[in-house]
């Protein structure tokens, strides 16, 4: 397969998932070299959003082979979160439906709801970035609503209601397997980075606290 | 026309991409030990002399650091009136240091012109500003994004810990002696002011009794605000780019009831002066001493008055005794020569106005 020619693909299928293109999210559910497409997307927007989180690593002062590792572990973040929001969309709407298509023709079209992402890196912008973000996650949706109803071959309501059931299961089971879920991120920090723990901006602050008031101040 | 202003739209979503590295790639190549080495030499000293207490009397010290604004090159290079204004102040001021060789748009405090691969393009830059070309204004553009850099809450604190080392290391030249704990006023005019509040967060943390006046200052909800001993805001009922910070930066819309500002105004830490009709820049500013108020004062003259009066109320200077130079503290500018107009660099090249 030429590289070259798959990216173009990767780049085509991408900007009409962005347009909400149904007929170029259709052929995505076709399986076979669709999913590589589908997959590309991702990691793409994974890449793309790992650069715009750059401050992450800098405060955590990452560098050479260990900050290629961390780009790479964090660019398949976006793979594995929306491959598990295409289980629960199946689950759903198995169960709402009664009949569904195959799990492989669901995982590729949700792929697809990452393609926002890919202007990920423009997060880095100052001050706007976590605008930026918030826009880029509620595009995501709109693809995501999109494509439910393109692959389930249902109304746009029934496909928003089963979008949003799916969102719903996704939190819900981050929140119950919360703690394995931070120690497999720690862990996945630490043999990434090689530091113990990720430091935030506020853990910047907090390294400079106020100093103990002097006990001769009172006493003046 | 399209093409050129889709150009202009990807320099500047560039330039806004690239503009936190500097700062964080400072803070991941030196920043975090230097910091944190810095703080402990300093609770060092303060521990060799327990029995130094924070300074309070006000003849005996008080240290004032200048950020100057937007059109800044450097820490050697400062606009005319903003020098003129320092040198008044340092006159009417006479137990009080002024530090007034930071640049605040560097957490390395590097000049754009000093040991930089783009230096040469900065250079170039004021040459074509001092003749009034547009382009040469990309050092205006350069020191806003750092602003903005410096108002980001991802970016700002670590763009801050480095400018508060600067700041540090400028009280040190200027003879500050880190276990007397002498207080410190930052006073900072326009996109300074945002810069000089961030930096105040770690200044506290060493200790130092900080205050900041602010001149039309632009300023975000910052961190810094939560440690500011008091935060004096001077403006000119003209002057419409102090309000960006109002407008800009939700954190200080006064909805926002448990932001850090807002529990500052509260608390009467951070208090509003208007002291005319000044304008932000240029002819009837702050630094300008052609303009005349009501009053018989130059608008210079007003601004400084207004900031000495302030620094001698607060205790930190008892100010000039009666009688005192002929001068008084005002600016020794001849008339008709606006100590707005002509920017000088130290180093004795002559720049624009802002």
């Amino acid at each position: 397969m030429d590289v070259l020619h798959l990216l173009g693909d990767i780049l085509q299928v991408a900007r009409g998932a962005m347009g909400l293109d149904s007929e170029v999210i259709s052929r995505v559910d076709s399986g076979g070299r669709e999913f590589v497409v589908a997959l590309g997307v991702a990691l793409l927007a994974g890449i793309s959003s790992v650069l715009g989180r750059w401050a992450v690593l800098a405060i955590n002062g990452v560098r050479g082979g260990r900050l290629v590792l961390s780009i790479v572990v964090a660019s398949l973040v976006p793979f594995i979160l929306y491959t598990l929001t295409a289980v629960a969309v199946w689950g759903t709407a198995t169960v709402v439906l009664g009949d569904a298509p195959s799990l492989g023709r669901v995982v590729p079209v949700v792929l697809l709801a990452t393609a926002p992402h890919i202007w990920g890196f423009l997060v880095l912008v100052p001050y706007l970035g976590p605008g930026i973000e918030r826009i880029l996650s509620v595009w995501g949706a709109l693809v995501l609503w999109t494509g439910v109803a393109v692959v389930l071959d249902v109304d746009r309501w029934t496909a928003l209601g089963i979008s949003v059931a799916a969102w719903a299961i996704t939190r819900v089971g981050a929140w119950l397997m919360a703690r394995p879920l931070q120690w497999v991120r720690d862990t996945i920090w630490r043999l990434a980075t090689g530091t113990p723990m990720q430091l935030t901006v506020q853990d910047v602050l907090d390294a400079f606290p106020m100093p103990e008031p002097d006990p001769q101040e009172g006493q003046r | 026309m399209i093409e050129i202003l889709i150009g202009i739209v990807v320099i500047i979503v560039v330039a806004l991409l690239l503009s936190p590295l500097e700062s964080l790639a400072w803070w991941s190549r030196e920043g975090q030990a230097e910091s944190r080495k810095r703080a402990r030499q300093l609770h060092q000293a303060v521990g060799e002399h327990p029995h130094a207490l924070p300074g309070t009397d006000p003849s005996s010290g008080h240290y004032l650091v200048f950020l100057s604004g937007i059109a800044t090159i450097g820490g050697d290079y400062l606009p005319s009136g903003e020098r003129a204004i320092l040198d008044a102040l340092d006159e009417r001021l006479p137990a009080t240091r002024v530090v007034r060789d930071v640049f605040p748009y560097s957490a390395e405090n590097r000049g754009l012109t000093a040991r930089r691969p783009t230096a040469w393009l900065w250079r170039r830059a004021r040459r074509l500003r001092s003749r009034g070309v547009i382009i040469g204004y990309a050092i205006n553009i350069r020191n806003v994004i750092q602003l903005i850099v410096s108002a980001d809450n991802r970016y700002g604190p670590v763009y801050s810990a480095g400018l508060a080392q600067q700041i540090w290391a400028g009280l040190l030249r200027a003879g500050y002696r880190p276990a007397e704990r002498r207080p410190v006023t930052l006073l900072a005019w326009s996109g300074g002011a945002q810069m000089a509040l961030g930096s105040v967060w770690y200044l506290a943390s060493l200790g130092l009794d900080v205050r900041l006046v602010s001149v039309g200052g632009v300023m975000a909800n910052d961190p810094g605000v939560r440690r500011v001993k008091h935060l004096w805001h001077i403006r000119g009922t003209k002057d419409r780019i102090q309000l960006i910070g109002k407008v800009f930066f939700p954190g200080r819309w006064p909805a926002a009831r448990n932001s850090a500002w807002n529990k500052a105004l509260a608390e009467g830490r951070v208090s509003e002066h208007v002291i005319g009709t000044m304008k932000h820049c240029g002819s009837d500013s702050y630094m300008d001493s052609d303009a005349m108020a009501p009053d018989g004062r130059s608008f210079a003259d007003t601004t400084i008055d207004t900031i000495a009066d302030l620094i001698v109320e607060a205790g930190l200077d008892p100010g000039l005794p009666e009688g005192g130079p002929a001068t008084g503290g005002r600016l020794r500018v001849q008339r008709g020569e606006s100590a707005g107009s002509e920017p000088v660099d130290l180093a004795g090249e002559v720049g624009p106005g802002r």
